[in-house]
């Protein structure tokens, strides 16, 4: 019975787990039947049994393409992730223990890059630094770091003035013993929920970049898919097994990293 | 949007002809010749509202327009024009030679990117309201073409502009008349009932900018508007020709497509490399697979099978197999030394380059992954390295100016219709960079130089035509870059709403021969 109130508390997060399942399953299988780099037949086929969903403009496999996008997006959305949440985790960190002035220069900072319109500077930036998928992780890691940072500081600053942390500084414990005991523990589940939600918001990025033809067009993901399939005229020729499948992808993935993302904020030790 | 609908009522109150709708990409100025946009379809459009004294009929060749008859001397450098008497500017002001004389000195002094060059140092005279005198001080072959493509404005509303580059007036003497223009939404031409070569056929002409195509073409099959000034894309021809309310047009276009290396860079400075690696592209596979068959494939003397320069001995580019070209390869010294797969020069640097291409135009992208895959066999690797447009142009052609180098290794680059029209050969393939202003590539032949100098000199087309296929022939043997494919030009119309569309050689359906009977 517990666990199934367990289970009934968390079913978000659990629904967000399975589909993160599922998609990492497509990435992770050898289920591709081609390579999609290859012209395995007629451009713009629709699906039959040679090809489950179809080839697209220049003769590659949808499929395959789908199954190797997988894997793009989802390695796009974690380093993303760990190097926003890692700058996120040095600032809020350091700006919530060390305090006074250093604290407010620090915060400041997080006020004016989150003030900045996101996805406006990153497509300016994009354009500017060209396109591969080194750069969106960068630039997503130097623009994505802010929010992380403030969540993360409020949480230092919490547990920072807990009798317990007070005490360990008044014994005498360096600042490298406190961080490594009682302030990394204390902000760790915080930091996994923000890891989640970063990587649910760069996957989505690092797609709108290749759909509007900011990415790295010989990569194989979903944006790029999709940005092929715009400028090839599928919206329009009613070409749904090329649209459909990375959309919905995308749609899941981020669905499913949002779900847990929104149960590991609500409480962080489920 | 709201004002057209208004707008589109009272004319069906009225019990006019409906309005003809047509999407144009981007915004074209006052449709005046210092404020229109583009080549394609700017210019075309400004020559809805304005002349020139030639006209380039459908076979290709020019013929006097604004102009009754028009002499060269034996010599090809003075050129005697008598234009007509019954034109008259849209304001009913006649037109006369003074025009002429103003307007081609207008573009002497306030520089115009594509109406100056072929004006500079040509004296004009006009000894009287029907003569225009032009004197050259060399021969220009191409000079017909010129005067098929300046338009004459009228001196009267122009000798006032305070700045010609800003002036918004668009009174010209096409077929029609500039009668609303509401900034970055539509322009509305209306029929100029005076026209002397016949009132034309459509009454109204409204242009809406509809910058993206796949929009344009939406609204196309949605019935709001009845023609795109967008080219087709070849993978919507199936889709459209299965609608009985649209009709699919199309021809060969002169844009052309090419493979350039740098001649700059070794192993690309050797003719034989570059010659295998034409040979092992399969070009008609390159057409089928990204254009679908809708495009001709490249010639090896790059002129068009259907320009009327074109040299048909020049053939098709030699075809080698991989074992052939890989077996060329190792005779020229190309082996791989690290035994890494990549094949190496002699002093050791991997056959590794970058194909640079232009990141918004998939076909171009799609065509760069294709030749990348074509050599791979051949132990070259080429990494395909999509940039924005600008970037591109600047890494091979520096400020559009050829003396200023270039910094690439292969790239995918493409010419507009223009060079293929004026056969610009001097311009594309002469060493010298002030002459050589295409010569992106940095191709050096010197006895191919004197040809180019000479076809340039040439008096008549018959000597020029004789130039042009000696030329074309040891471009061919040279490769100085791949001529890959030149796409056809594709339209899809309403035919209900016009029925009149002419296909115009290598330059398509929008132009002022599609609106008069």
């Amino acid at each position: 019975m517990k666990i199934i109130g367990w289970a009934k508390r968390r079913s978000a997060g659990l629904a967000g787990l399975v589909i993160l399942g599922v998609v990492a399953g497509i990435a992770s299988l050898p289920l591709a039947p081609y390579d999609p780099h290859a012209r395995v037949g007629a451009p713009f086929q629709p699906p039959s049994g040679r090809h489950w969903l179809g080839t697209n403009d220049i003769g590659q496999d949808i499929f395959s393409e789908v199954v190797y996008g997988a894997r793009t997006s989802l390695v796009t959305g974690v380093l993303s992730a760990a190097l926003a949440l890692a700058l996120g985790l040095a600032v809020g960190g350091t700006a919530g223990y060390a305090g006074g002035a250093f604290d407010a220069f620090l915060m400041r900072t997080v006020d004016v890059v989150l003030a900045v319109p996101f996805l406006p500077l990153v497509i300016v930036l994009a354009a500017y630094v060209g396109p591969s998928r080194t750069n969106v992780i960068l630039v997503f890691g130097t623009l994505g770091w802010a929010r992380p940072a403030r969540v993360l500081r409020s949480q230092v600053l919490v547990v920072r003035n807990l009798p317990f942390v007070e005490a360990a500084r008044a014994l005498g414990a360096s600042s490298a013993h406190i961080f490594r005991r009682h302030l990394f523990p204390a902000v760790f589940p915080l930091a996994i929920a923000q890891f989640v939600n970063l990587a649910s918001s760069a996957i989505l990025i690092e797609s709108s970049l290749a759909f509007l033809g900011l990415g790295d067009p010989t990569l194989k993901s979903w944006g790029t898919m999709l940005y092929y399939a715009y400028m090839r005229g599928a919206f329009l020729t009613g070409a749904w097994w090329w649209v459909v499948p990375p959309g919905a992808l995308i749609a899941a993935s981020v669905l499913g990293f949002a779900l847990l993302g929104y149960t590991l904020e609500k409480d962080p030790r489920s | 949007m709201r004002k057209m609908f208004l707008f589109c009522a009272i004319l069906a109150l009225l019990g006019q002809a409906a309005p003809l709708r047509m999407a144009i990409p981007r915004s074209e100025g006052n449709l005046t010749p210092y404020t229109y946009r583009s080549g394609y379809p700017g210019w075309y459009l400004l020559m809805l509202v304005y002349d020139t004294l030639m006209l380039v009929d459908l076979d290709g060749v020019p013929r006097p327009w604004l102009a009754d008859s028009v002499e060269v001397s034996p010599d090809g450098l003075v050129w005697t024009i008598t234009v007509r008497p019954d034109v008259r500017w849209h304001d009913g002001q006649p037109f006369t030679a003074a025009d002429v004389k103003f307007s081609f000195e207008l573009y002497q002094r306030v520089p115009h990117p594509r109406f100056s060059a072929p004006l500079r140092d040509v004296a004009v005279e006009a000894p009287d309201d029907r003569t225009v005198v032009l004197i050259l001080n060399k021969p220009n072959p191409t000079f017909d073409l010129a005067l098929a493509d300046i338009p004459i404005v009228p001196k009267h509303l122009w000798e006032e502009a305070q700045d010609p580059r800003t002036f918004g007036n668009a009174v010209g003497t096409g077929p029609y008349y500039l009668a609303q223009v509401v900034p970055d939404q539509f322009y509305r031409l209306e029929a100029n009932p005076y026209y002397f070569a016949g009132k034309p056929s459509v009454s109204t002409l409204i242009l809406d900018i509809v910058p993206d195509a796949m929009t344009a073409f939406s609204a196309l099959l949605a019935g709001q508007i009845d023609v795109a000034a967008h080219l087709l894309p070849p993978e919507l021809v199936a889709q459209l020709q299965t609608r009985s309310d649209v009709r699919v047009m199309g021809g060969p276009g002169f844009a052309s497509f090419l493979l350039l290396f740098n001649h700059g860079r070794p192993p690309f400075d050797d003719p034989r490399v570059r010659r295998i690696l034409a040979g092992a592209l399969d070009l008609e596979d390159l057409v089928n697979t990204v254009l679908l068959g809708y495009a001709t494939v490249g010639s090896p003397g790059f002129i068009h099978p259907n320009s009327p320069w074109y040299n048909p001995g020049v053939g098709a580019y030699p075809t080698l197999s991989v074992d052939e070209a890989n077996r060329a390869l190792e005779e020229l010294g190309y082996r791989d030394l690290d035994g890494d797969g990549i094949r190496d020069l002699p002093d050791g640097r991997p056959l590794r380059f970058e194909l640079l291409t232009r990141s918004g135009d998939p076909i171009r992208i799609r065509t760069a992954e294709l030749i990348a895959q074509a050599v791979r066999p051949l132990g070259i690797s080429l990494e395909v390295r999509a940039l924005e447009a600008g970037t591109v142009d600047q890494w091979v052609w520096p400020d559009f100016n050829t003396c200023k180098g270039r910094n690439y290794d292969l790239a995918i680059w493409g010419w507009s219709a223009p060079v293929m029209t004026k056969a610009d050969v001097l311009g594309l393939f002469h060493s010298d960079c002030e002459l050589g202003r295409l010569n992106v590539v940095g191709y050096a032949n010197p006895a191919l130089d004197q040809l180019l100098e000479a076809q340039a000199r040439a008096v008549s087309h018959a000597e020029r035509r004789q130039l042009l296929w000696a030329i074309q022939e040891i471009v061919a043997q040279d490769v100085p870059f791949v001529t890959l494919f030149y796409p056809d030009l594709l339209f899809a119309v309403r035919p209900a709403a016009h029925d009149r569309w002419v296909f115009l050689r290598g330059e398509g359906i929008i132009h002022k021969l599609s609106f008069l009977k």
